[in-house]
């Protein structure tokens, strides 16, 4: 019971966690991301796990995380908001050309942000030649071209 | 950009968003509180408020207040009163929520009595304050529980609180 309810409790302590910390948090990572995401897995392994190594714990716990993640995904279907409020919504960045300031700062995105992105997914030069700029609920921003640009 | 934009099929909604951007803002404040309360103490562990001491007349008790479940801890008494003996009960409620993993020095003996347990010390003679520590680790997480005992015949009272 004990490895269920630690299983359940770090599974939305992180969700809550990774959701208020922005989706930003993705769509920039940087090597330092990668060495914080390693540091909190070792952090929270401990919290899982106890004092208990036994190869029960360890089952009874991915199965647990799994199951959580898999029950979720249907409520998120079943009840859109609860998918709304767990992964959000795409954000426009750049709309017709316009440039969504408030969004970008809201969402500590930078211009040069959309111009790797540009450059990356259309060899893009100038935000010029950006029509729309999306941030995605995956963390990835993806670019649409002007026609001439594409 | 609350309009739907013409050929671009995304499932925007910037009220919600904007809804989102306020709570992402008063959940950074939750964890910078959170953060402020650990260095404060008040998550157990190590800081001002986690631990507390309370003076019975002959003796003084370093409690724990705040516990975290399965971190070591420690519960020590300094007798400055004079003579060569001390006594303390450690209460019932403080031995269910507490496993005492050792204690320096021994106990010369230990009782168990219907309001918990009875610790006899041996001291070294004079008025020089003279401890005894307890090295306790929390069983169970614990909700401000009372923990009332005596030490050398003084009664003494705190509250400890155990975080899961």
């Amino acid at each position: 019971m004990d490895s269920v309810i630690r299983g359940a409790m770090i599974y939305l302590i992180m969700l809550v966690i990774l959701r208020i910390s922005g989706r930003r948090t993705m769509a920039q990572a940087t090597p330092f991301d990668f060495v914080l995401l390693l540091i909190v897995a070792e952090t929270t392994q401990q919290a899982l796990l106890g004092d208990d190594f036994s190869m029960t714990n360890a089952a009874v716990l991915i199965v647990t995380l799994f199951g959580i993640d898999i029950g979720l995904s249907y409520v998120k279907r079943w009840v859109p908001w609860i998918g709304d409020l767990l992964d959000g919504r795409p954000t426009l960045l750049v709309c017709n050309g316009e440039i969504d300031k408030r969004a970008l700062r809201k969402a500590r995105i930078d211009i040069s942000d959309l111009l790797v992105a540009a450059r990356k997914q259309h060899g893009i030069e100038s935000m010029a030649q950006v029509k729309h700029a999306v941030l995605e609920t995956d963390s990835g921003i993806s670019i649409i071209p002007v026609k001439s640009a594409a | 950009m609350n309009e739907p934009v013409e050929g671009l099929q995304v499932d925007a909604d910037r009220r919600l968003q904007e809804k989102f951007w306020f709570w992402e803002r008063v959940g950074w404040a939750g964890m910078l509180v959170l953060v402020l309360a650990a260095l404060a103490g008040l998550t157990g562990a190590s800081g001002p408020l986690s631990s507390g001491k309370i003076e019975t007349g002959g003796a003084s008790i370093d409690y724990p207040r705040i516990s975290r479940w399965r971190a070591a801890n420690t519960l020590s008494v300094r007798f400055s009163e004079a003579g060569t003996s001390g006594t303390i009960v450690l209460p019932k409620a403080f031995l269910d929520a507490f496993a005492i993993d050792m204690v320096t020095p021994q106990p010369t003996q230990v009782i168990a009595t219907s309001k918990g347990q009875e610790f006899h010390f041996v001291l070294a003679d004079g008025d020089a304050a003279r401890e005894v520590r307890f090295a306790i680790t929390p069983q169970t997480p614990a909700f401000p529980r009372e923990a009332n005992g005596t030490v050398s015949g003084r009664p003494y009272s705190f509250s400890f609180t155990i975080l899961p």
